[in-house]
């Protein structure tokens, strides 16, 4: 999963972007309001951690400038304030959720799960398709509740088909939401982890579109 | 002290004072004015009596006299029974029992009294007023000698019947005051009370504010009295809001630079928790200990910019900048030093100040560590100094990046970094250089060298440096 870490501190950024990549997290990283917004109009994010104290333009005005331009990406804010005020001028500016530091990271893991969750429409923590049952928690994935070891983007594949079940993904959405701006793509990485993901599961849940991408189709009962 | 007892007792006496005023004025002169009337009525009575004895003894028929004065005083001897009757129903009057009236000869044998005097003579025998006693009572005598027979006319009046009169005319002539000073008393307290309602209300306003709530007091009501007192207080509170809101933001400002690297260091131990090999552990070590080095730093400035209390200051003294900035110097870090070349120019020798010099040092410590933070290696660092009519400037210019135009008048704020957080600094180096300034009187100035780094200048009035010795 794609995420903005907004973020001017370097000792926290680096944290964060060390503890956001075991977790399926693909981090970028800028350090002021201007880069975040230039990046967020170039490419696409998931998810967004945003810190209120940034020099120049603040948390707030990155916010509010990114609403007006229409972003629907989901924001979680940071901030060092415990003022009800901050709270309160952040959700309103339009921030999803906020969080205080210093915070605990199963925390911060949670409440980014659970704006992906939000994002995507579900209310339940668990991602199931038929037989096949993710527990984004822990990352793990079953099929007929035998476990399925998945690499890690392999599993951010699965996952980012699997939100965006009935829909056709083109390989530039998916290869931009597996790899940030310091990852080498090889130019069929994505057939190879793709491969992988249907080896991987004894029904053949992705479908290629031919000359446009893939897609998993909607789950309905009749297909079990 | 109470306005309102003080105003309410002293009104309110002043009233008590001014009764008694009355009461007093009138009871003398109720006295002069009863005593004039009954000394005159005496003298009368004598003289009518007078016109009946001023003839030849034998002329005179003293049975007839006496049977007039028995009649005039009939049953009425020196007892006070009837005292409560005002009128007598024969259209007597109470009071005719107090008189008594002997007549003498000339060989000052008693001719006649009345049954209401006794057989001696009441006075001594001489013409005019005298004040006697006899039995339980005094009376007021008057004598009187007829030239033409030698004979003694002694008309006496108890003295109590005047006392009576002048207290009833004392007492009833005070009825209307009193009346009087117990609507003004109520009056008094009334007005008083209403006067003071203002007040009141002011306080209570007062009373209603405190830290959290500071808004001005509503004057549009108060006298013009208060008004200045209520445009004092407003002021005050403008000022005291004014400090709360610079020390609210400043703990925010503290608080976000200390949970920052808080925040940094508990996601390493973490990271470090969940890691598997004893390499990215130990890698996450060493950024907790960088984060915690980090925190001691910006505690350390904090205290340092909380010790700057111009009270525990004590006096100035005469220090020489250069010999400052060589101490300061010396106790850099290597690490500090390594990399920038910082140059003393020979006119900082030359310069002494009137300073803290405690507070000049930990000036310069700032300006220096935060020079050789934006250095490029091998930058160098210089330090001058200039004495003009007015002042003594100290400029200490790096080769470092400089700042954009913009960013010039942020720098000496609290928590403000030239760039992001990229180096590790506390944001509060530049404006502890401005409060230490600030104590000295001093101006700060920033601006950008040519062709690149950045000029701190401190501008000390001479009024503060030590021009003469």
């Amino acid at each position: 999963m794609r995420l903005l870490l907004v973020e001017d501190d370097l000792m926290l950024g680096e944290a964060l972007q060390d503890a956001l990549m075991p977790h399926s997290y693909v981090v970028d990283w800028v350090k002021d309001g201007e880069s975040a917004l230039k990046s967020l109009r170039r490419e696409h994010f998931e998810i967004i951690i945003l810190d209120i104290g940034l020099p120049g333009m603040d948390g707030f005005e990155v916010l509010k400038k990114l609403r007006s331009e229409n972003f629907e990406v989901p924001v979680l804010l940071l901030t060092a304030r415990d003022s009800l005020t901050d709270k309160v001028t952040g959700l309103d500016a339009g921030a999803d959720d906020y969080l205080l530091k210093p915070f605990d990271l199963d925390e911060l893991l949670a409440r980014l799960r659970a704006l992906s969750r939000r994002a995507a429409g579900r209310a339940i923590p668990f991602i199931n398709h038929g037989k096949l049952c993710i527990n984004p928690e822990n990352q793990s994935v079953s099929y007929d509740n035998q476990p399925i070891v998945l690499a890690r983007r392999e599993y951010m594949v699965l996952i980012k088909l699997l939100e965006n079940t009935g829909r056709v993904l083109s390989r530039e959405q998916l290869e931009q939401s597996l790899y940030g701006w310091l990852d080498d793509v090889d130019s069929n990485a994505l057939e190879v982890h793709i491969h992988h993901i249907r080896k991987k599961i004894p029904v053949d849940l992705i479908r290629t579109v031919r000359g446009v991408g893939y897609t998993i189709n909607k789950w309905n009962e009749s297909q079990t | 002290m109470s306005i309102r007892r003080f105003l309410l007792a002293g009104l309110l006496g002043i009233l008590l004072l001014s009764f008694v005023v009355i009461f007093l004025f009138n009871r003398y002169q109720a006295f002069v004015e009863v005593g004039e009337l009954y000394d005159a009525q005496l003298a009368q009575s004598s003289r009518i009596l007078q016109g009946f004895l001023n003839r030849p003894a034998d002329e005179i028929d003293f049975d007839h006299i006496n049977t007039a004065l028995l009649a005039a005083t009939e049953n009425y001897s020196n007892d006070d029974t009837h005292d409560n009757d005002n009128m007598r129903n024969d259209g007597g009057h109470k009071y005719e029992h107090k008189f008594a009236i002997q007549i003498w000869d000339k060989s000052t044998n008693l001719l006649v009294k009345s049954p209401s005097a006794p057989l001696y003579a009441i006075a001594d025998f001489k013409d005019g007023y005298s004040i006697k006693k006899i039995g339980d009572f005094n009376w007021h005598v008057f004598t009187q000698h007829l030239p033409s027979n030698g004979y003694w006319v002694v008309i006496a009046e108890r003295a109590d019947i005047r006392e009576e009169i002048i207290e009833k005319l004392t007492y009833s002539s005070l009825v209307g005051p009193l009346a009087g000073m117990v609507f003004l008393a109520f009056g008094v307290i009334l007005v008083v009370t209403k006067g003071l309602q203002p007040l009141i209300d002011l306080s209570q306003q007062i009373r209603e504010r405190n830290i959290d709530k500071l808004e001005p007091l509503v004057l549009e009501k108060a006298p013009k009295e208060l008004i200045p007192l209520g445009q004092a207080v407003n002021l005050l509170m403008e000022q005291v809001s004014q400090d709360v809101e610079r020390e609210r933001r400043f703990l925010g400002d503290i608080a976000h630079e200390l949970r920052t690297p808080l925040a940094a260091m508990k996601l390493n131990a973490q990271n470090g928790l969940y890691s598997k090999d004893i390499y990215s552990v130990q890698n996450f070590l060493i950024k907790i200990v960088r984060g915690v080095d980090r925190s001691i730093r910006l505690i350390e400035q904090l205290l340092t910019l909380a010790r700057l209390d111009p009270r525990a200051l004590g006096e100035p003294e005469t220090c020489v900048l250069g010999d400052i900035a060589q101490e300061v110097i010396n106790a850099l870090s290597p690490q500090q030093q390594s990399g920038v070349h910082i140059h003393v120019e020979e006119s900082l020798f030359n310069t002494q100040l009137n300073a803290y010099p405690d507070l000049l040092s930990v000036m310069l410590r700032n300006l220096i560590e935060n020079a050789s933070r934006y250095s490029p290696e091998g930058g160098k660092i210089s330090l001058a100094a200039e004495q003009t009519a007015n002042n003594i400037i100290f400029a200490l210019t790096d080769q470092g990046p400089g700042v954009s135009e913009q960013q010039l008048h942020s720098l000496g704020k609290r928590f403000f970094r030239e760039r992001p957080a990229d180096r590790m600094g506390s944001g509060l180096g530049l404006s502890i250089v401005a409060r230490i300034a600030e104590l000295h009187q001093a101006q700060v100035s920033f601006s950008n060298a040519v062709p690149q780094g950045l000029v701190v200048k401190i501008l000390f009035p001479l009024a503060n440096a030590n021009g003469d010795s």
